[in-house]
């Protein structure tokens, strides 16, 4: 039996190809337009894939396989920390076209169910902000 | 302060942590901190409070622990937060001054 808990499943619809937004999910400096303050990223299966919030978290994991224009899955998980630490859990992007734009499907699995809110944690640095940004303001310099 | 508050505090997660399965008295987590005895004391409360943490007493000293039953129906937060990412990536990709030229072939490495 799947234990849904452990599993997280996010989508959305983004008015732009496939290819624009896998840009995102592969290069440095577009993926840090959207989550944390920079990003090293070396998009090829097993390049490292390093994040790195505010607050001296940084997620660290791998690229595990790549379809360009269509699938990013990536190891994911947070120096350091000790229940998930680097690369131990997995988060799959699905790029699907739609009409003018594209479907994108987040997966994020393999979470320890009992460690989910500290993960959560992990979000919550950029979330705030991306309230701002979502409502045309400037979010101004990370916090902490 | 609602849960995402609560745990957006970087110390009150490191509190989290250090309580998630053992249990701890306040002087036990403040020795990990470079803050306060009384910083800790006011991260603690706000997270029993919360009902994150549980305390008992345990002779003249209180000890602290996670509690995980009340924690865990934070666990649908997280698909709020991927929610929320998603949005972002949205603006940025749709908002692209240099948007991908169709029919160009992705380069899948990353950009200097």
């Amino acid at each position: 039996m799947i234990v849904e808990r452990d599993v997280i499943r996010v989508e959305r619809r983004i008015e732009a190809s496939p290819r624009a937004v896998f840009r995102y999910l592969t290069e440095s400096a577009l993926w840090a337009r959207w989550q944390g303050e920079s990003a090293e990223l070396d998009p090829v299966p097993g390049g490292r894939f390093i994040v790195r919030m505010s607050n001296d978290q940084v997620v660290e994991g791998n690229f595990i396989s790549l379809e360009p224009d269509s699938r990013v899955v990536v190891s994911w998980g947070w120096q350091g920390h000790p229940r998930m630490p680097a690369g131990t859990s997995i988060v799959e992007f699905n790029l699907v076209p739609d009409g003018t734009g594209t479907i994108v499907r987040v997966t994020h699995r393999d979470l320890p169910p009992e460690d989910v809110l500290l993960h959560r944690a992990g979000w919550d640095m950029f979330l705030p902000r991306l309230a701002i940004v979502a409502k045309g303001g400037d979010p101004g310099p990370n916090p902490g | 302060m609602d849960a995402l508050q609560i745990v957006s505090e970087p110390r009150r997660r490191e509190i989290l942590r250090l309580v998630w399965d053992r249990e701890l008295s306040a002087g036990d987590i403040a020795g990990r901190f470079d803050v306060t005895f009384g910083a800790v004391s006011q991260h603690l409360a706000v997270l029993r409070e919360a009902g994150f943490v549980s305390a008992r007493r345990d002779g003249n000293r209180r000890l602290y622990r996670a509690d995980r039953e009340r924690l865990g129906p934070l666990a649908q937060a997280l698909e709020a937060m991927w929610s929320s990412a998603l949005d972002r990536l949205a603006i940025a990709v749709e908002n692209d001054p240099n948007p991908a030229p169709p029919g160009a072939p992705s380069d899948n490495r990353g950009s200097p």
